[in-house]
C-alpha cells in the first residue's frame, strides 16, 4: 500500500473528527484551533473533502439533527479513515524525526 | 457560533433572509445530487457563520463557494473513471498491452515478407522497405519482450523506456511510411496499433494509484490470477510466433506472386485468428479467480483487446466500403479506419489513466461505494 502523502485539509478534517463525531461548523472550527487559526476551512472546501472522503469511505455520517429548522449533520472517522490517519503520523512522524535530528534539535519530539 | 443577532440599521431577519438568497444562488451552482445531499446542511454552516447584519456573501466565501462547485462538477464528471475497477483495469492494461504488442510485432512479420519476397538483392527501396517492414517489427518484438519481463518483474523504470522506445521506432515507422519509403506494405497497418499499445503501457505501467516505489501493478495481476495471465502472456506471441514462421516458410518457398497476398493473409489470420479466441476462452477458464471473470479483467480486454489484430481491422474496413482486391496495397479507407480507431483509443487509455491518477477515489457521489471495494487489486 503506497499511499499519496495526505493535504493538509484532508489531515486536519481527520484529525477534527479524530476526537468524536463533529457537525460542519464544529469541523471548520475545530480545524481552525487545530491549526492555530492558519487554516480556516470554508464552506465550499470543506464540502467538497467531506464529499471525497465519504467517498474514500474514510468519514461517514454518524447522526443528523434538526437545530432551529436546520439540517445538522454529523460526520465520523470510519475505521479506514483511523487507519489511513494513523498511516499519515507515523510517516510524518518519521520525516520530522530525521528532521530534528538532522539539525540537532536535542531530543527531537518530546 | 455567532448567529443574526441584535441587528444593525437592518432587521436582522430581513437581512438573514437576504444572505440567505444568496447562498442559495451560489449553491445553485453545485450539481443536482450534490444539493440534494448537502445543500441545507452547508446552509446552515454558512448562516451560523455570518456576521449579524451580513446581507451579502464575502467575495472569498463566494470564490470558495464557486470553486467548490466547479470541483465536484469536475470530480462526478471524471469520477467513473476514477473508480477502484477502472484502477484495477488499468493494472491489467500494463500487462496485457506488451503482450498484445508482442504479439502485433511478430503477426506483422509474415506479410512483409510475403511482400518482399524475402529473397533477391536489398538494395535502395527495397533496403529502406525491409529496413521499415522487417527490420520494425524485429526491433518492436525485441522491445516489447523488455517490457513484457519488465512489467513481470516490476521493473517499472525498464518497462517505461522499452515502451518509450517501441512508441518511438513506431512512431518512426510511421514516418517513413508516410513518406512513401516503405512502399505500401500491408504489414504497415500495424503501426497504428503498435503506437496505441506504446501509448497504453506508457500510462499504464507507472501504477495508476500513487505511483510507488515498487513496481506497476502489473506484476500483482500476474501473482494474483496466476495461470489464466501467464497462458495469456504467453499464449500470444507464441501463436504469433508460429504463424510468422509458417509464413517465413511459405515465403520462402517461391510465394512472390503479389496477388496470393489476399488469401495468404486471410489464411495466416484462420491460422492465428481462431486459436487466439482459444487462448483466450482457456484463459478466462483456466482459474476460477481468472481475470476474464472480474468486470476489469473484461474492460482491460476490451479496450487493449482491439489492437491484437490491427489486420482484421483493415481488412473489415476495406471489405465494407467495397474494396476487394487487396493486391495494390492498403487503400485509404482502411488505413483512415485504423489509425482513427486505435489513436481515439490510446486517446481514451490516456484519459483514463491520468484522471485516475489525478482524481483518485473519484467514485461520483458519496452516496455511491464507501470502502475502496473493486477486486482487491488497487495498489
Amino acid at each position: 500500500m503506497t499511499a499519496k502523502p495526505m493535504q493538509e485539509p484532508t489531515f486536519l478534517i481527520l484529525t477534527a473528527l479524530a476526537a468524536g463525531p463533529q457537525h460542519g461548523y464544529g469541523i471548520m472550527a475545530d480545524v481552525a484551533e487545530i491549526s492555530g487559526s492558519r487554516v480556516r476551512l470554508r464552506a465550499g472546501t470543506l464540502y467538497a473533502a467531506l464529499d471525497r472522503l465519504r467517498c474514500e469511505g474514510w468519514v461517514d455520517v454518524d447522526r443528523e439533527e434538526i437545530v432551529e429548522s436546520r439540517l445538522r449533520r454529523y460526520y465520523r472517522l470510519t475505521t479506514a479513515g483511523r487507519d489511513r490517519l494513523a498511516g499519515e503520523v507515523a510517516r510524518v512522524r518519521t520525516t520530522t524525526a530525521v528532521a530534528a535530528q538532522r539539525l540537532g534539535l536535542v531530543g527531537g519530539p518530546a | 457560533m455567532t448567529g443574526p443577532a441584535q441587528g444593525g440599521p437592518v432587521p436582522p431577519s430581513e437581512a438573514a433572509a437576504a444572505l440567505e438568497r444568496r447562498y442559495r444562488r451560489l449553491l445553485s451552482w453545485y450539481p443536482r445530487g450534490h444539493r440534494s445531499d448537502y445543500a441545507e446542511e452547508m446552509l446552515g454552516v454558512l448562516m451560523a457563520g455570518a456576521d449579524p447584519g451580513q446581507r451579502r456573501p464575502r467575495v472569498r466565501e463566494s470564490a470558495d463557494l464557486l470553486r467548490g462547485a466547479v470541483w465536484v462538477r469536475m470530480r462526478r464528471a471524471v469520477g467513473w473513471f476514477a473508480a477502484p475497477g477502472w484502477r484495477d483495469t488499468l493494472a491489467m492494461m500494463s500487462l496485457l498491452a506488451p503482450a498484445l504488442g508482442l504479439t502485433v510485432a511478430i503477426n506483422s512479420l509474415p506479410p512483409a515478407w510475403l511482400a518482399l519476397g524475402f529473397s533477391g538483392p536489398l538494395s535502395g527501396f527495397m533496403a529502406r522497405s525491409w529496413l521499415v517492414s522487417v527490420a520494425g517489427p524485429l526491433l518492436l518484438a525485441a522491445e516489447w519482450v523488455i517490457a513484457l519481463l519488465a512489467v513481470v518483474l516490476r521493473k517499472r523504470l525498464v518497462a517505461l523506456g522499452a515502451a518509450a522506445m517501441g512508441f518511438a521506432t513506431a512512431v518512426l515507422m510511421g514516418i517513413l511510411w508516410g513518406m512513401g519509403l516503405a512502399g505500401q506494405q500491408v504489414s504497415l497497418v500495424a503501426v497504428p496499433a503498435q503506437i496505441c499499445l506504446a501509448v497504453l503501457t506508457l500510462v499504464c505501467v507507472p501504477g495508476v494509484d500513487g505511483l510507488g516505489s515498487r513496481g506497476g501493478p502489473g506484476g500483482r495481476v500476474a501473482i494474483q490470477h496466476g495461470r489464466s495471465v501467464w497462458l495469456l502472456i504467453v499464449g500470444l506471441p507464441l501463436l504469433a510466433a508460429l504463424h510468422a514462421t509458417v509464413g517465413l516458410l511459405e515465403a520462402t518457398g517461391g510465394m512472390g506472386a503479389l496477388r496470393r497476398l489476399e488469401m495468404v493473409a486471410i489464411a495466416a489470420h484462420m491460422l492465428t485468428g481462431v486459436p487466439v479466441i482459444a487462448v483466450l476462452a482457456a484463459a478466462a477458464a483456466a482459474a476460477p479467480a481468472g481475470w476474464l471473470r472480474t468486470p476489469a479483467g473484461r474492460r482491460a480486454l476490451a479496450l487493449a483487446g482491439p489492437a491484437v489484430d490491427p489486420r482484421l481491422l483493415f481488412y473489415l474496413a476495406e471489405r465494407l466500403t467495397g474494396q476487394v482486391d487487396f493486391s495494390s496495397g492498403p487503400s485509404g479507407v482502411g488505413l483512415a479506419v485504423v489509425w482513427a480507431v486505435y489513436l481515439a483509443l490510446a486517446t481514451l487509455v490516456a484519459a483514463l489513466a491520468v484522471t485516475a491518477r489525478w482524481f483518485p477515489g473519484g467514485a461520483g457521489s458519496a452516496a455511491a461505494v464507501p470502502g475502496g471495494g473493486g477486486t482487491g487489486l488497487t495498489v
